[in-house]
């Protein structure tokens, strides 16, 4: 199956934002399209690649926001999305990248979310889990990018 | 007994249609068969069902094989037993499943005990009986003969009405077979009430401490289902239990549920919730902690 080609606006790589830029394929411990039926599986596969290289607390943080994402581009980013995962200069990085509309909020998830609000509060976790998190978003789609420090 | 015979009985069984209930509905007079996968779900059953005897004020005796007698007081103390208090006064009797039969073993070795204990119970002044029992003791080629038989004669048992008994029958020990006979032979079916069961999701009414249970991995394409079953809990229910001890995964929709419904609760209610590191964190992250009725404690394995 031939992975979509990303646009300029979804491609991290030509933002001026500062997110990581993924190896080539080769270095890419996970690289998995997926939609709704895929995220049981997505799930398993993020847990079980971090877990050979951080302990429980990396692998939940890094499942946590792994699944938040991809959940995102699931309800609210068109459908289908990407996942990849890799590890770089002591991190492990995620990157959940989709061609949806795009987040109307120009910086999502910088406020805490009210416990009672019905929905949005995905990014903020993230924010807390990821060390570096960064999201670059418009009409053409959005990338999110979270980076987790691995211990020395 | 002529082979004609029992394969006729054997024949008509089939046809037979057991009634479902849940154990909070179990009375005198009841003869019910619990199946179950699920070691923790037989054990809340179990639990309610000895809870609402004792509180009836009759004899409970439970016959267990795969905990021992000891452990069996733990877990029901675990679940708002007070088992300890209850076996002291000898309204509460635990045994081991081998040491009842004593080698006095199949359907009629059952029968005689059931009817030992139905006519002690009498003799103590209680106004009834309760019995469960692992029916592990009846796992052999002819299983089934075994307990058609062993349900058959138990049925005069109950015709005085004071007994009540749940036969349990645990998946991974019965065939299909056997099993469809253990439930056509009863009069009643017990289980726990499910919301949601799949290969990845559990969601069911807990009965002893009364709540929810949830186990495998949730999220937010359960939600509705998740929040009937807080819903009902709710409603029913003085003090929430949120039994999250086997639930490996949540999400951030569904935790938000599980917060709110707490938050939700007027000042003298509580929701006192169990489970696992990564849905702590998920907790704590969705403002668990600001909440006052809500009280969190992580889950540890019991046997």
């Amino acid at each position: 199956m031939t992975t979509p080609d990303h646009t300029a606006a979804a491609d991290p790589r030509a933002q001026p934002d500062s997110a990581p830029a993924a190896p080539d394929a080769a270095g890419l411990a996970v690289d998995i399209p997926f939609t709704e039926p895929d995220l049981f599986r997505l799930r398993a596969e993020v847990a079980a690649h971090t877990s050979a290289v951080g302990d429980d607390d990396l692998v939940h943080r890094v499942l946590i926001v792994a699944s938040e994402l991809a959940t995102n581009v699931v309800r609210h980013g068109g459908g289908a999305g990407r996942l990849r995962l890799w590890t770089a200069d002591h991190a492990v990085v995620v990157e959940v990248s989709d061609r949806g509309d795009g987040i109307v909020h120009e910086n999502p998830g910088m406020e805490r979310p009210d416990p009672m609000s019905r929905g949005g509060r995905g990014i903020w976790f993230c924010r807390q889990l990821a060390e570096e998190f960064t999201i670059n978003t418009g009409p053409a789609g959005t990338t999110a990018t979270a980076r987790f420090r691995l211990p020395r | 007994m002529m082979r004609s015979d029992r394969s006729t009985r054997l024949a008509d069984i089939g046809d037979r249609m057991a009634f479902a209930t849940t154990v909070d509905l179990l009375a005198a007079g009841d003869h019910a068969c619990m199946t179950f996968t699920d070691q923790q779900e037989r054990l809340d059953l179990v639990a309610a069902f000895v809870r609402d005897g004792l509180r009836r004020k009759e004899r409970v005796v439970c016959y267990t094989d795969a905990v021992t007698p000891a452990q069996l007081a733990e877990e029901l103390a675990h679940r708002s037993v007070r088992a300890k208090a209850a076996a002291a006064r000898g309204q509460l009797r635990l045994l081991a499943v081998e040491d009842a039969l004593l080698g006095d073993d199949g359907a009629d070795g059952m029968v005689n005990v059931l009817s030992t204990e139905a006519k002690t119970a009498e003799r103590d002044g209680y106004p009834g009986i309760r019995v469960t029992a692992d029916m592990c003791w009846a796992t052999r080629p002819t299983a089934a003969e075994e307990l058609t038989a062993f349900e058959t004669a138990a049925a005069e048992l109950f015709t005085a009405g004071k007994l009540c008994v749940i036969c349990q029958y645990d998946r991974a020990v019965f065939d299909a077979v056997t099993l469809a006979f253990a439930t056509a032979t009863h009069q009643k079916t017990v289980a726990a009430l499910a919301y949601h069961d799949s290969a990845t999701l559990r969601i069911c009414r807990q009965y002893s401490p009364a709540g929810i249970r949830v186990a495998g991995h949730l999220d937010y394409r359960q939600q509705d289902v998740l929040e009937q079953a807080l819903g009902e809990s709710r409603r029913l229910d003085r003090h929430m239990h949120v039994n999250l001890s086997a639930l490996e995964y949540i999400d951030a929709a569904c935790t938000a549920s599980i917060v709110q419904a707490a938050i939700r609760l007027p000042p003298s209610r509580r929701m006192t919730l169990t489970c696992q590191p990564l849905t702590e964190r998920m907790l704590a992250l969705a403002g668990a902690g600001e909440v006052p009725s809500l009280r969190v404690t992580r889950a540890h394995d019991h046997a």
